[in-house]
């Protein structure tokens, strides 16, 4: 196992670097001057071009990268062309705060599409089965943008139940930086005024950015459930006696709970990655929306970051799930 | 294939769908949005890109059934038309990514060693890195436009089928017939493209029927943000686009964009569960 | 099986609870005597060298002050930090007299050598409002409360730049330097000025709080708001729906295709603010078919100048006649308004050799999916009509301006817009059309004419008033008929607010700031 995880870092490391590299050079191809853009508009060339020998960005092509390289083995991930603020600091603001939002959606997708795949393959061709498979394919087929826009002009336009967006409420002052998720860090300073409202203003975005993957979790798990229910060893644990509850829920679902939860880890990476439209529509200031401006303004450093954090975590939840795969189905040793 | 096989397969195709009445809805919804962009040139009342300044962000009517937009462009002329180009790049995409998918996906399979570590590795990178970002990129490299957006697309979205290939290829590559195929004399590529691939259509078909939606939702997503269609081009994303500051108000402009959107993915997907389990011999045979 | 259910739950319960407490816990925070403003987009710092930038200095003119300030009603400059000003050497030396009481946030007083120190680090820095001010080179403390500023060459409108440069407290930056960065890094999250806000809370991409500054040397006395804060929001119909709502009480940015619903709304009005900004086409002069006059004569035939104004400026605005704003000082009100004639469009071209149209221009523009992209959509299909064909291209603007300084760039046509730092015709038409220009990124046609450049040049430093205009007004004579552009317009800026927001004024030099200390509110519902 040991060997396992180490090779699997190994590989992260080997992944990181393709990455960063592939980064690099497609930036290199984007038009716009980064200079320009940290000099100001009105900039004479002059000023331009003494930016540019400030940031660096006169030398060539690969001793740039070297650079940035070495800089990341010192722990600096160098600074952001456009705010000229290091862009760890950027980081630790918004990536806690996309990750809030990918940790709100996965409580959804655990507490509402396992159950509804668990449920919808107890009674196959029934009322629920053809209802979950209705609202899989909705969530799977409904553009996230839409169903946000739509969402938020129902929810807090015309019935006013929901914020409109944002992470708290106006006027309230964000607490202390613990973990960076508001949600916790009010928990931390026993705020609950402040906790409940963050917890409200992240609902329905973390509902939204959940949509496709409850549908597909939800899908996934019922057609594994499907399977395992018609296993032999099910067949016995009946004949056994136990209750039907204790065969469907500890069983069947344990058994039936390894292929959601792999194709689920990989998807904490994947929602990282694509928190970009919620965060727009929502008023969301995390790091989807950092990156996509950083690409607009080639902010090398900022975009080099924020996809090296995705990236990251994507891998770090991929071994954490081959992991719990181990542990979960015996058969399998690393 | 003769009359009993044929009417064999028309029973399983009826029992599928009884068993599976939303893969038939899924079929029609499919089947009307696909004609529909087919004929739109014919189907549509007005050009997609006529102003009508006069009649500007007039609500649904006789005259318009999916009312105007900003400069008076009928907005159901324009969403028939984004049919029409969505699927085109969609589908385009599709092939393009899926046969650069397989070939490498085969090859690689097939010849193991050296070869396939160095694919296997390309694919890992484009695999792990966050396909948005990715997309996002290559599109503002090469200058937002559809093409561009289709051509970010394809590069994010080959390596998942040269990962499905591979593994076929290597499963199948132990088999009885490939053993004897290779007794025999054949060459590899013979091996591969007439032994090997025929027997992997099966999960590409159903992985690309479920992609279709996906892919459609990319480029729509991407023409959202901006890094896709150009104006005035009447791609669907850029036409929420167009109607998002207008939700409130004028919601139609937005709205019906979005809703066929929402119809072509959901048919797509409808219709490709179907088919997973259609294809798939086991439940097949208890059709 | 239990556990699951128990933990479901438990979630519904919090999720229900903080629901109802959210929906029924009416502000339990005092929001009297609070300005509440949605705008798009946050600023990148807080320092005051990025002046220049509309974002940025929102902020600044709640914490920061300059030496003077420019007054819309009079149009002339009025006393601020400065008491008196005079002129020495036909231009070429200012002599400011300071107020003595006025302090920083930090406490320390304010006097001639922050000035000095303002000046010294915008020149080190070099970026920014820097720009503005090349012709200064040197600020001398003459006492305390005395700061002569000395200029290279002899500059009449310099006066009127200096209501950008705001002054930071030298101590602050002098305290907050790390690596050498001139305490830039400290500006990103926090404020060095002396005016009457203090910004206690900045949470980027969400919102920023200002509050009263107790030791304003202006004093509380009368009618003004003690909190201002800024939320930051990005969608222009989610900012509507604020501002309905009465959850906010100013938003920004509001989309032309709102105005008229506030037009109706009584809960609302619409401040229209009479700027000095243009809107053009740029013609590359040096690109065929453009460099034929004929031909640059038949686009601005073509376009639908009433549908922009209808369509892109949501009936805000006005046309515009010749190349500076028709707000601006010594602007030329003799110069013919061009309306759209597609006969005589036509006409043009068949004379300068094109009857049917039949070539293709490159049209750049930034601001994918915004007004700019309008624009380019309706001259595309104007000019359709002629036959001509406008591939468009959207970008960043840091691209564009890549594109404007390159001789050899693609575009032939550029989307533009031109805002004044100051209330001086000079600065636009110097920029956009003086030879030296070209390759700055401003003059994106490439014009260059030498009587103009000449006019230019000596109006600089002409002190008679009368002999001024005049030239002033022949240059935009001159220009208008060498039509190197398209004039499209004079927007106005607007902004919506609800019904009890007293004390707004637009101020054209600090487009698109609010000086909150002018604002009150009557009592809010």
């Amino acid at each position: 196992m040991l060997k396992f995880i180490i090779r699997r870092l190994l590989f992260m490391v080997f992944i990181m670097v393709g990455i960063s590299i592939l980064l690099f050079m497609i930036m290199y191809k984007l038009p716009g001057d980064p200079a320009r853009t940290a000099a100001g508009i009105r900039a004479k060339p002059e000023q331009v071009e003494s930016v540019r020998r400030q940031l660096g960005l006169d030398k060539p092509l690969h001793i740039q990268y070297l650079t940035y390289i070495n800089n990341i083995f010192r722990g600096k991930l160098g600074t952001s062309v456009l705010t000229r603020k290091p862009v760890a600091s950027e980081l630790k603001v918004y990536v806690p705060a996309s990750f809030e939002l990918v940790l709100g959606a996965m409580l959804w997708v655990i507490f509402f599409g396992v159950p509804l795949g668990v449920f919808s393959a107890l009674k196959p061709g029934k009322l629920v089965d053809i209802f979950s498979r209705f609202i899989t394919a909705l969530g799977m087929g409904m553009p996230v943008f839409w169903i946000g826009l739509i969402a938020q002009m129902f929810l807090y336009g015309k019935l006013n139940i929901l914020p409109f967006g944002g992470r708290l409420s106006m006027g309230l002052i964000p607490p202390p930086n613990v973990t960076g998720l508001y949600t916790l860090d009010a928990i931390f300073m026993r705020d609950f005024n402040l906790f409940k409202d963050a917890f409200v203003h992240l609902l329905l975005p973390s509902f939204i950015l959940a949509l496709p993957e409850l549908a597909f979790i939800s899908r996934l798990t019922q057609n594994s459930m499907i399977e395992v229910l018609q296993m032999d060893y099910i067949i016995v644990a009946r004949a056994k006696g136990l209750s039907e509850k204790r065969v469907v829920w500890i069983h069947a679902l344990k058994n039936a709970f390894s292929a959601p939860m792999t194709m689920f880890s990989m998807q904490i990476g994947m929602l990282l990655g694509g928190t970009i439209l919620v965060e727009s529509i929502f008023s969301w200031g995390g790091l989807g929306y950092l990156i996509f401006q950083g690409i607009l303004i080639r902010d090398f450093p900022m975009v080099m970051g924020g996809t090296l954090v995705i990236t990251f975590v994507f891998m770090v939840s991929n071994l954490f799930a081959d992991i719990l795969y181990c542990y979960l189905d015996p058969r399998i040793s690393y | 294939m003769n009359t009993e096989r044929r009417n064999a397969v028309i029973r399983q195709i009826k029992n599928g769908f009884k068993r599976n009445p939303l893969g038939l809805i899924g079929l029609i919804i499919l089947i009307v949005i696909v004609l529909l962009g087919i004929f739109a040139p014919f189907i549509a009342p007005y050009s997609p890109i006529e102003f009508n300044i006069g009649l500007r962000m007039s609500p649904p009517s006789a005259d318009h059934l999916f009312g105007t937009d900003v400069f008076g462009r009928d907005l159901f002329s324009r969403v028939l038309f984004g049919i029409r180009i969505s699927l085109q790049a969609s589908i385009s995409v599709l092939l393009f990514s899926s046969t650069i998918g397989i070939i490498s996906g085969a090859i690689a399979g097939y010849m193991g060693g050296l070869f396939d570590e160095l694919v296997m590795r390309v694919v890992d990178i484009f695999l792990a890195f966050p396909p948005l970002i990715l997309a996002m990129a290559i599109n503002l490299a090469l200058g937002p436009s559809i093409k561009s957006a289709m051509f970010a697309v394809i590069i994010t979205w080959w390596p998942g089928y040269a990962r499905i290939i591979r593994g076929e290829v290597l499963s199948a590559k132990n088999r009885l017939y490939v053993h004897a195929a290779r007794s025999l004399g054949v060459n590899k590529m013979e091996i591969i493209f007439r032994h090997i691939l025929p027997n992997c259509i099966r999960p590409t078909t159903v992985q690309m029927t479920l992609d279709t939606g996906a892919i459609v939702l990319t480029l729509a997503g991407l023409s959202f943000i901006g890094l896709g269609a150009k104006p005035p081009t009447p791609e669907l994303g850029l036409l929420v686009n167009e109607g998002r500051q207008f939700i409130l108000t004028q919601w139609w402009l937005a709205t019906y964009p979005g809703l066929v959107i929402c119809c072509l993915v959901i048919g797509a997907n409808l219709f490709g569960d179907f088919l997973r389990d259609f294809l798939d011999p086991k439940v097949r045979g208890t059709l | 099986m239990k556990k699951l259910l128990y933990i479901l739950v438990m979630l519904m319960l919090i999720i229900v609870f903080c629901f109802v407490n959210y929906v029924f816990a009416s502000a339990d925070q005092d929001f009297s005597n609070t300005l509440v403003i949605a705008e798009n987009e946050y600023p990148s710092s807080f320092d005051s060298v990025f002046a220049d930038n509309t974002t940025v200095e929102r902020t600044m003119a709640l914490s920061y002050e300059a030496l003077l300030r420019f007054n819309p009603s009079t149009n002339e400059l009025e006393p601020w930090i400065a008491s008196k000003w005079s002129t020495l050497e036909n231009g070429k030396v200012f002599t400011f007299t300071l107020n003595q009481n006025i302090t920083f946030h930090d406490g320390t007083d304010l006097t001639a050598s922050d000035v000095k120190f303002t000046f010294d680090r915008m020149r080190e820095i070099d970026q920014g409002i820097a720009y503005e001010f090349g012709s200064l080179y040197r600020v001398e403390v003459v006492d305390d409360y005395t700061v002569k500023f000395f200029l290279s060459e002899a500059s009449i409108p310099f006066i009127k730049i200096i209501p950008k440069m705001y002054i930071i407290s030298e101590e602050g930056v002098k305290a907050n330097i790390s690596d050498n960065d001139y305490a830039m890094t400290y500006l990103a999250n926090h404020e060095l000025g002396s005016g009457p806000y203090v910004l206690t809370s900045f949470a980027p991409e969400q919102q920023a709080i200002f509050s009263k500054y107790d030791n304003y040397w202006k004093g509380w006395e009368g009618n003004h708001v003690e909190k201002v804060i800024w939320q930051y929001i990005k969608e222009s119909s989610t900012q509507r729906l604020l501002l309905e709502k009465g959850d906010v009480d100013i938003i920004m940015d509001p989309s032309p295709d709102d105005l008229n619903a506030f037009r109706d709304n009584s809960d609302i009005k619409l401040a229209e603010g009479t700027t000095f900004i243009e809107d053009y086409f740029h013609l590359r002069t040096t690109h065929k078919p453009l460099d034929d006059i004929r031909v640059r004569k038949a686009l601005a035939l073509a376009y639908d100048y009433d549908a922009h104004i209808a369509i892109v400026l949501g009936g805000s605005g006005t046309q515009a006649q010749g190349p500076i704003s028709s707000s601006m000082i010594f602007h030329n009100n003799t110069l013919p308004i061009t309306h759209q004639d597609m006969a005589k469009a036509k006409a043009l071209l068949a004379e300068a050799g094109y009857p049917n149209g039949g070539f293709t221009f490159k049209l750049a523009y930034t601001g994918i999916g915004e007004q700019d992209q309008r624009t380019a959509v309706l001259f595309q299909s104007n000019l359709a009509e002629l036959g001509i064909t406008v591939d468009l291209m959207g970008m960043t603007w840091d691209y564009m301006f890549d594109m404007e300084q390159d001789e050899n760039s693609e575009p032939d046509i550029y989307v533009e817009h031109f805002y004044s730092n100051s209330a001086d015709p000079d600065s636009g038409l110097r920029d956009i059309y003086h030879s030296e220009s070209r390759g700055t990124g401003s003059n994106a046609s490439w014009y260059q004419n030498p009587k103009v450049d000449e006019l230019l040049d000596s109006g600089i430093v002409e002190m008679d008033l009368v002999k001024r205009e005049m030239d002033y007004k022949e240059i935009q004579k001159i220009i208008a008929e060498d039509v190197p552009s398209i004039f499209i317009s004079n927007p106005k800026y607007i902004i919506a607010m609800r019904n009890y927001v007293n004390g707004y004024r637009y101020n054209p030099v600090n487009h698109e700031c609010i000086f909150a200390y002018d604002i009150y509110l009557d009592e809010k519902p």
